[in-house]
């Protein structure tokens, strides 16, 4: 056994101690005092979470699942599914436009106006939240656990329960949960969705398109569109402030004063503008509250010498 | 500042594994050695980091990986030719992003199954049950019957080896045969 071997099992020891369950505050701290030993701990460490986080996807072979997955729909049979290898999942036929029976008055909807929010708790446990300018319809079909999020931006922390997933459908796609918190904004033309714990099993389901399916395992981001679907893996910071909303603030870095005035705009009513196309793309960064669009515009003022202009229903940002 | 280092070293420093193992292989031709020196490069390059992120991963990661090669070979007072080769003619182009910075989870999910399936078979399981199939530990071991002990270890195997076949392409195996 050559010396990076020896490290790789240390490391890898405890990562079969965190799993199993029994995990200390003795136990933490021993860990900690391995990590900080030697940056040869700390990176051993690091390269085989990273590969055994990813290995999350590999639930995407596990074929019982699939065929449950797919039964999901109407009552009409779908055609014997051609047993496709695992792999190419991505191209696999899902039977089409089968979302439509979902609109139905037995659901319950829920509704926030600009800058509210709401938090659902449901029946199972599992929480839902939702941001400003969002709908949301809990559908009450007997042993399934199916919600719409129709617009909007909402964080799901689901109670896994394997004889009924939790699936999400927004737009063309669909999110079934393996156990897991994520978050799923939708916005005109995309769907966004990241994940924080557990997996789950994004689809598009766009008939036009190529039909797309990915496992996403924590720290994935995917953005689909009509005609795309592309995964980036984010560092945990930014994925934190990615979920500011939840307790009202919203996390801006290196962002442009145009993306950051139409953030604003999602939660106030008094509407940002911003004036001038080479200010728009102006950077900031900081944390704000989402109703108070003065920090904005004093930071707009006071830093960049930007001129503020209130005229009662907008506020308009310009030279 | 650690976890920032941190961040930025599995977003970009660990995907160049593949790229680094055939690096180091054609400056080293002892096998046994590679994960070693990969070791040593990805301390230099974190500890490197922790005082200032290099703008460029990969060109300063495999400028580490020659310098560790370089210093190698002195001390093992032998010289084979390729260890002191130039970057460009060991076919590593340190500009050119590689086709590991596109991290879908498609690739990752052919790379991680073709992993899985050269497990040897006892690891191989219980990976699967893990992984695959979502078991606690627990679960494996009822499932199993065998004792815990014995799971934990095929665990740590099936989770040190999965990492080195992630991060290895079978089509390059050296000079070793």
């Amino acid at each position: 056994m050559t010396r990076a071997d020896e490290l790789d099992t240390i490391a890898a020891q405890w990562i079969v101690r965190r799993e199993k369950g029994e995990w200390s505050a003795a136990d933490q701290s021993e860990f900690d005092t391995w990590l900080a030993q030697a940056p040869g701990n700390r990176i051993a460490w690091l390269r085989l979470t990273d590969v055994w986080s990813r290995a999350g996807r590999l639930k995407a072979l596990d074929q019982p699942a699939r065929r449950r997955f797919f039964s999901f729909g109407r009552g009409e049979s779908f055609k014997p599914l051609v047993r496709v290898a695992a792999l190419f999942v991505l191209a696999a036929a899902i039977g089409a436009g089968s979302y439509a029976y979902l609109t139905r008055s037995t659901d319950t909807r829920y509704a926030t106006g600009i800058g509210e929010r709401e938090i659902i708790s449901l029946a199972d446990g599992s929480r839902i939240e939702l941001n400003t300018q969002t709908v949301l319809r809990l559908s009450h079909e007997a042993n399934k656990r199916i919600v719409t999020l129709e617009s909007g931006q909402a964080y799901f922390d689901i109670k896994h329960d394997t004889a009924h997933p939790f699936v999400v459908l927004t737009g063309q796609h669909r999110v079934t949960d393996i156990g897991t918190k994520f978050e799923i904004r939708t916005d005109a033309n995309k769907v966004q969705v990241t994940l924080f714990e557990g997996s789950a099993q994004f689809e598009s389901n766009d008939t036009s398109v190529t039909r797309q399916n990915a496992i996403l395992v924590p720290g994935d981001v995917a953005v689909a569109t009509a005609a795309s679907m592309r995964i980036v893996r984010r560092p945990t910071q930014k994925l934190m402030a990615e979920l500011g909303w939840r307790h009202g603030v919203i996390v801006f870095d290196h962002t442009t004063l145009a993306d950051a005035a139409a953030e604003f705009n999602r939660y106030n009513r008094k509407k940002l503008i911003v004036a001038d196309p080479k200010i728009a793309r102006l950077t900031i960064g900081g944390t704000f509250q989402t109703t108070n669009t003065q920090q904005l515009t004093q930071l707009a003022r006071d830093i960049f010498g930007l001129t503020i202009e209130d005229r009662g229903t907008e506020i308009v940002i310009s030279r | 500042m650690a976890s920032r280092v941190d961040d930025w070293f599995v977003r970009e420093v660990l995907p160049l594994e593949t790229s680094l193992r055939k690096f180091l292989r054609r400056g080293w031709r002892n096998e046994a050695d590679i994960r070693d020196l990969c070791q040593d490069v990805y301390v230099a390059v974190y500890e490197a980091a922790l005082k200032e992120i290099p703008v460029s991963a990969r060109a300063f990661t495999f400028v580490v990986a020659r310098n560790v090669l370089a210093d190698r070979v002195r001390r093992a007072q032998i010289v084979p030719i390729e260890a002191v080769a130039d970057l460009e003619a060991l076919g590593v182009s340190v500009d050119e992003p590689g086709p590991e910075r596109a991290a879908i989870a498609r690739q990752d999910l052919r790379k991680l199954q073709a992993a899985l399936e050269r497990l040897p078979q006892r690891w191989q399981e219980v990976v699967v049950m893990r992984k695959v199939q979502g078991l606690s530990l627990a679960e494996i071991v009822t499932r199993l019957g065998i004792a815990e002990r014995t799971v934990s270890q095929h665990l740590t195997s099936g989770i040190t080896a999965l990492a080195n076949l992630f991060h290895d392409d079978p089509t390059d195996q050296g000079e070793q045969s």
